[in-house]
């Protein structure tokens, strides 16, 4: 995780630090301290969260989604017995 | 407004920035360094190799038998100051604190290397077979990485019943940096594993790749469903939790925060729920599969690739899933060439990583054309290649080169895996390094804070519900009947 990111729109988040060690570019041990502090708790974002239906939009993506899984499932499969076939164990 | 330049120079200055692209540049010199065999130099000889032992001293020798004459000691203080030294470097560039990193680094690496030799003791180590030669009656039979497994738990350990330590070691606990540079490493091992059985290394890498597409547009849309619709998530934190429960854990959810334009807490907090569970199923998955699927090694390392979140967490599993399956395996004569699981469970891991960028951006178009339009907004195609994990270029890298050279030098086909042996010591503590620092960064303590137990809970639910048994349904269609090779005895 790199301190900035780019969003989509070309906007630049300020990262907080990265609790998992997963990070990619931490900055410095200061920076990183400073922020955790001042982070939200999970109970003060828990409580935050505000009630959104689900929309058209978000049904498609998710229909979708595993509609193209399933499709996709079966053809790669298929491809997997076709062109990947495996030699027998041993060779 | 930036000109084409400054964006270049920006996209450069990112990449000598950040621990994913210092990850793509450590493996490839490592990897450069050890061709010296080929070219008659031997550059990373001296380097430490660790070996079953029932004395002590026996443990430790150079790598090369050119070194011998130098000892264990000298062998394991060379291998430590080679890495404090490039290590530091990048850490340096990257704009950490030097002296702190080295402090750290010191005990870091001490803790894990001790571990990694506890690991290779006989009592441990041995596997029934070797018994006899060892002249042992018992042995838990685990192989040297039950080193890996000593320090994660060493790490769990201090992490969280010792915080004042493992904030002094706080500076050089980068498991996601080590993981990765191991990775880069490793691209060398399989292409030359690939070379040695291309049919095989073809069926995995595709099967692999079709895998990942299943998990990624499956689980996805599974997880991001139940969030919204039983556990009134809203779509800020729908969209990182989906990616971090079910792709890749910290690196998914930060990507698909800024895709969907969450606030930085959002996938901050995701992740630090997907730490803690990583480390869960590392520690629960490689046994179950060990038990479960003995018979099917590489279902098992699909398996983990595809349900342990993380790089590091999943590529641990890979290697614990491998030591635990082969030694059981070889109790009952059977030996399988080493490497072959920890190949799947990495192809399987990298095949992800790939994709964040390209999931990323894709919910991004989602999200600017039809979820939460701005009037004017447009999407970069940059974006893909800004959310794209530098490191697995040099993984690509390492396996190509290696590949080319086994088909061409065949010559040299010795020196060749003189030189893989060589960095593959390397590959190996890079490994024992994140098993000990994801052990560190593992805090459950977070699990008692308080409003945590909403998106804890979706998060078991999903886990333990379907994403666990679906990538093992789907781990079984694609590498069910794939074996690696037989070898003769160990």
């Amino acid at each position: 995780m790199s301190p900035t990111h780019d969003t989509p729109a070309g906007d630049k988040l300020v990262t907080s630090p990265d609790p998992g060690g997963e990070g990619e570019g931490r900055s410095s041990a200061e920076s990183q301290a400073s922020a955790a502090e001042h982070a939200p708790t999970f109970a003060q974002e828990m409580a935050r969260i505000p009630y959104e239906p689900l929309l058209g939009a978000e049904k498609k993506l998710i229909v979708g989604s595993l509609l193209l899984g399933l499709v996709l499932l079966i053809v790669l499969y298929g491809l997997s017995q076709l062109f990947f076939t495996v030699p027998a164990a041993g060779h | 407004m930036q000109t084409a330049g400054q964006e270049r120079q920006q996209a450069m200055k990112s990449v000598w920035n950040n621990e994913d692209g210092w990850a793509l540049v450590l493996g490839l010199g490592l990897f450069v360094l050890s061709l010296g065999p080929i070219v008659g130099l031997d550059v990373l000889g001296w380097a430490v190799a660790t070996q079953v032992w029932r004395e002590p001293l026996q443990a430790l020798q150079p790598v090369s038998k050119g070194y011998a004459s130098w000892g264990g000691s000298v062998a394991l203080a060379l291998t430590f100051l080679f890495l404090l030294g490039v290590l530091s470097v990048a850490v340096m560039l990257m704009g950490g604190k030097v002296r702190r990193f080295v402090l750290a680094f010191t005990g870091v690496f001490g803790l894990s290397f001790l571990c990694w030799w506890l690991g290779h003791w006989v009592y441990i180590a041995a596997t029934p077979d070797k018994r006899p030669a060892w002249g042992v009656s018992w042995s838990l039979g685990l192989t040297g990485e039950a080193g890996y497994l000593l320090a994660l738990i060493a790490g769990l350990l201090l992490g969280n019943l010792w915080p004042k330590a493992a904030a002094v070691l706080q500076e050089a606990i980068r498991p996601e940096w080590y993981i990765k540079t191991a990775i880069v490493v490793m691209g060398a091992a399989v292409g030359v594993k690939a070379a040695e059985a291309s049919g095989l290394a073809a069926a995995i890498l595709f099967r692999g790749f079709a895998a990942i597409v299943e998990a990624y547009l499956i689980y996805w849309a599974l997880v991001y469903f139940v969030a919204r619709r039983y556990f009134g998530f809203s779509r800020e934190w729908a969209a990182p939790l989906a990616s971090g429960i079910s792709i890749c854990g910290v690196s998914a959810a930060i990507a698909t925060g800024a895709a969907i334009r969450a606030r930085p807490v959002v996938p901050i907090l995701v992740s630090s729920l997907v730490v803690i569970f990583s480390v869960v199923e590392l520690l629960i998955l490689p046994w179950l599969a060990s038990h479960m699927l003995v018979h099917e090694p590489l279902v098992a390392a699909a398996w983990m690739g595809l349900a342990v979140k993380t790089d590091g967490a999943a590529v641990a599993s890979g290697a614990i899933t491998e030591a635990l399956v082969y030694a059981q395996a070889s109790s009952f004569g059977l030996y399988y060439d080493r490497g072959w699981m920890l190949m799947t469970t990495t192809t399987v891991k990298v095949f992800i990583d790939v994709f964040i960028g390209i999931w990323a951006f894709l919910l991004a178009v989602i999200w600017t054309c039809a979820i939460d339009p701005k009037p004017g907004e447009r999407l970069p195609l940059r974006a893909i290649w800004e959310r794209f994990p530098k490191f697995v270029l040099g993984y690509l890298a390492t396996f190509a080169l290696a590949l080319i050279l086994a088909h061409t030098l065949t010559h040299r086909v010795v020196e060749l895996k003189t030189a893989i042996e060589q960095v593959d010591i390397f590959r190996r503590l890079f490994f024992v390094l994140t098993f000990f620092t994801i052990g560190m960064t593992s805090n459950f303590r977070k699990l008692r804070e308080e409003g945590l137990a909403r998106l804890a809970l979706v998060y078991v639910i999903c886990l333990f519900g379907f994403i666990l048994w679906i990538g093992l349904a789907i781990s079984w269609l694609f590498f069910h009947g794939v074996y690696p090779p037989i070898v003769q005895g160990d």
